[in-house]
């Protein structure tokens, strides 16, 4: 019994001290806010399309082009191939292969991220149905470095995290014409159809997946 | 109350550790049209004439190629540009007249496809019952550019492969040409050597088929 009186004592006196005593303590509530990272969009600029030409021959192949190293390495952010002339944006670039004849188009995508200078992954993986395949690893994912002639072109193989640091790189030379927190990649690729062919004058169309984190 | 506060402390942090608002998958499309089948179809037939002579191995030739003619005025490689069919008689050469100058007409034939594409062309000889044929002629070979004198006509070899572009819907003649490409299309104008292989009757009007193959 004598503990236990002593223990109520003690209670007793602290919930006086805490009602009675502004002078002696005090707690204040203060906020403290933290926003999150900006979620990663993938915007597409130009779809990606194998033209109007292609045969109806089973097992035969098309190429697209999305990575024309004749033309440099970096995509600015209107679809420009910075070091050369051409643009990828609304132009045909000439299919190969025996599967199909004529020109298509690269798909463009845009990623826009929270801070200069992040670091992204970026992975573009296959397709497949039953009247076609597409493997995507004709591709270009810029690689934007500080100063000039450094920045790369990653050509990213189907289903595989490939890293980029996206930053506006306007240096000059060959990363000129970047935007600040946006990088742009192209995606080509491979278009094989189907073992038993396709149906003429008939239009085809599947969706593929592109995965984007940071990293 | 402390407990309280920590606890949502941690939910916060668990919520910016979460990759869900790292990342973002994305559809992206892909699409393609294939090309329409392609077909042929005969605007006029060949004729050799109605004066060949009746011996066995005798021959007539009906003149038909990129340099003796048509030309690619007259070929009509504008396909509306009617010149090179029905009316014009081709030159002829061996046993039938060739002083007669209006008898034996080109076979024409129109390829029709996907715009702008390649097509393979194979014209073939005949073994036939009375009469061989060996074709000889030319085709019309579009370059699909909007700039004159880029189109072309591309003689025939007998049994061989000849790949043509198909008219572009941007392809443009020289006006003198008389006519506009038709996109999709192409002709073949085709003549060649006839030997009997009997001796003929007289009077008797004689039909063979020959081949053409057209593909992708």
């Amino acid at each position: 019994m004598q503990p236990n009186k002593t223990k109520i004592a003690l209670v007793i006196g602290a919930l006086f001290l805490g009602a009675s005593g502004a002078s002696n303590a005090v707690q204040g509530s203060f906020d403290i806010t933290i926003a999150t990272i900006a979620d990663l969009n993938v915007t597409e600029v130009q779809a990606l399309s194998f033209g109007s030409s292609v045969f109806t021959t089973g097992s035969s192949v098309c190429n697209l082009e999305g990575n024309d190293p004749l033309f440099g390495d970096v995509l600015a952010e209107d679809g420009t191939v910075i070091t050369g002339a051409t643009t990828y944006l609304a132009q045909d670039t000439a299919l190969s292969g025996s599967g199909c004849a004529g020109g298509g188009r690269v798909g463009i995508y845009e990623v826009v991220t929270a801070g200069v200078g992040d670091t992204i992954s970026v992975t573009v993986n296959s397709v497949s149905n039953a009247d076609f395949t597409f493997s995507p690893n004709s591709n270009c994912l810029p690689n934007y470095l500080p100063g000039t002639g450094a920045n790369a072109c990653l050509i990213m193989a189907p289903g595989v995290p490939n890293t980029s640091a996206v930053t506006g790189d306007l240096s000059g030379g060959a990363g000129e014409g970047a935007v600040d927190n946006t990088l742009r990649f192209t995606v080509g690729g491979t278009l094989t159809t189907a073992v038993g062919g396709l149906t003429a004058a008939t239009p085809y169309s599947d969706v593929f997946v592109i995965d984007v984190i940071y990293q | 109350m402390k407990f309280n506060t920590l606890s949502k402390i941690f939910c916060l942090a668990g919520i910016i550790a979460s990759p869900l608002s790292l990342a973002n998958q994305t559809d992206a499309g892909i699409s393609f049209t294939t090309v329409p089948d392609v077909s042929i179809l005969q605007l006029q037939a060949i004729q050799f004439g109605g004066d060949m002579t009746l011996s066995l191995n005798d021959t007539c030739s009906l003149l038909v190629s990129a340099a003796v003619g048509p030309d690619e005025v007259d070929s009509g490689i504008a396909p509306n540009a009617v010149v090179g069919e029905a009316a014009t008689f081709q030159q002829r050469g061996g046993s039938c007249d060739p002083t007669n100058a209006v008898d034996g007409t080109a076979g024409i034939y129109e390829v029709s496809g996907g715009a702008g594409v390649p097509v393979k062309i194979t014209v073939n000889t005949l073994t036939g019952t009375n009469f061989n044929f060996v074709p000889t002629g030319a085709i019309g070979n579009y370059d699909g550019a909007n700039t004159a004198n880029g189109d072309s006509l591309q003689d025939i070899t007998a049994d061989t492969e000849h790949t043509v572009n198909l008219a572009n819907v941007n392809d443009v003649i020289n006006a003198a040409q008389g006519g506009s490409p038709q996109a999709g299309k192409t002709k073949i104008f085709v003549g060649g050597t006839l030997t009997a292989s009997t001796a003929l009757t007289a009077g008797t009007p004689y039909t063979e088929q020959f081949t053409i193959d057209v593909t992708y």
